[in-house]
C-alpha cells in the first residue's frame, strides 16, 4: 500500500531532523540541536507569492524594466506583468520561498514599485 | 531665443543632457531635494511587505529593511547631487550635464523617487496625471514637474535599451 501525502511528509520530517544528529559526535552540539516542531516545518513548506500592485505615477517602460533586472524575465514577460498590473491591478511575479520571496520585495521596493507577499494558499 | 533639450551619447561612458536653460536646471537641482522622503511621502517609499497582514514580517520588516532602503534611496540622490555640480555652462547653448553610464540607474531611481514624493504629496494620482492639470491649481507645478521627470526617464530608459540592442 502506498503512504499518505501525510505519511510521506512525516518521513521526510523525520529524515531532515534525525540525519545531521547522526553524523554529530560532540554531545553539546547534539543538544544545541533542537528538533524543529512539525508544524513549523510544514510552515516552511508554504509557498509565498511576490504580487505587484498598480501604481499611476510608476511608467510602464520603468516597471518592465525592473521586472526584466530584478526576475531576469525576458521583456515580453516582463510586459506581460506588467499589463497585468496596469489593467488588473496586480500580478503575481513570483512564486517560492517565504525568504526569497522577501528578497524580491525588497528589491522591488528598493526600486519603488509596490510589492507585497502573501501566503499561496 | 530657443534651445533644443537633447539627451546624446557623449562617449562609451557618458551621455549628455544639453540645452538645459536656468528653469530646467531648477528643476534638475529640485530632484534630490524632493525625492527625499517626508513625513507625508514616508509610507509611499517604506510600504508594509504584507499590506499590513502579517504584524511580524512586517515589525522585521521595518527593523532590518527599511533602514537598508533608506540608505539605499540617500545614496541615489547623493550621487545625482554630485553630478549636478558639475554641470557645465555652454554660454548661448545653456548649460550641459553629464550622466555617466555607472550612473544612469541612479538617475532612472532619482527621478522616480521626486515624481513619487510629488505625487504622494500634492495628491495626484492616475485621473490628474492623465488630464491637464489646470494651470492655476495649487498643484499645476507638481504635475508639470512629474511629466519633465517622466520624460527624462523615458529618454535614459530608452538609451538603456538602445544600449543593449
Amino acid at each position: 500500500m502506498k503512504d499518505t501525502p501525510m505519511e510521506l511528509l512525516q518521513i521526510r520530517v523525520l529524515g531532515l531532523i534525525q540525519a545531521p544528529v547522526g553524523f554529530v559526535e560532540d554531545s553539546r552540539v547534539i543538544a544545541a540541536l533542537e528538533a524543529p516542531e512539525l508544524d513549523d516545518l510544514v510552515a516552511l513548506d508554504v509557498p509565498w507569492n511576490v504580487v505587484v500592485h498598480n501604481d499611476p505615477v510608476n511608467l510602464m517602460s520603468y516597471v518592465t524594466k525592473v521586472f526584466q533586472k530584478v526576475f531576469g524575465f525576458s521583456k515580453e514577460r516582463a510586459e506581460k506583468h506588467m499589463m497585468e498590473v496596469h489593467k488588473l491591478g496586480r500580478s503575481i511575479v513570483w512564486t517560492g520561498a517565504q525568504e526569497k520571496a522577501e528578497f524580491y520585495v525588497q528589491e522591488l521596493h528598493s526600486n519603488l514599485l509596490l510589492a507585497t507577499l502573501e501566503k499561496s494558499v | 531665443m530657443s534651445r533644443k533639450l537633447t539627451l546624446k551619447r557623449k562617449d562609451a561612458d557618458t551621455l549628455t543632457l544639453s540645452g538645459l536653460d536656468s528653469f530646467l536646471c531648477e528643476m534638475l537641482q529640485s530632484i534630490p531635494v524632493l525625492g527625499t522622503p517626508g513625513e507625508a511621502s514616508a509610507e509611499r517609499f517604506f510600504p508594509s511587505p504584507t499590506g499590513g497582514n502579517e504584524a511580524q514580517v512586517d515589525e522585521d520588516w521595518a527593523s532590518y529593511v527599511r533602514p537598508e532602503l533608506e540608505e539605499q534611496f540617500s545614496e541615489t540622490r547623493n550621487c545625482i547631487a554630485e553630478d549636478l555640480k558639475k554641470m557645465r555652462d555652454k554660454g548661448r547653448s545653456g548649460m550641459e550635464l553629464d550622466i555617466p553610464d555607472i550612473h544612469r540607474w541612479q538617475w532612472i531611481h532619482g527621478l522616480n523617487q521626486a515624481r513619487l514624493a510629488l505625487a504622494t504629496v500634492h495628491g495626484l494620482g492616475e485621473a490628474e496625471l492623465e488630464q491637464n492639470v489646470p494651470l492655476q491649481a495649487p498643484a499645476a507645478m507638481a504635475a508639470f514637474q512629474i511629466q519633465l521627470y517622466g520624460l527624462l526617464q523615458e529618454w535614459l530608459l530608452t538609451e538603456f535599451s538602445d544600449d543593449e540592442e
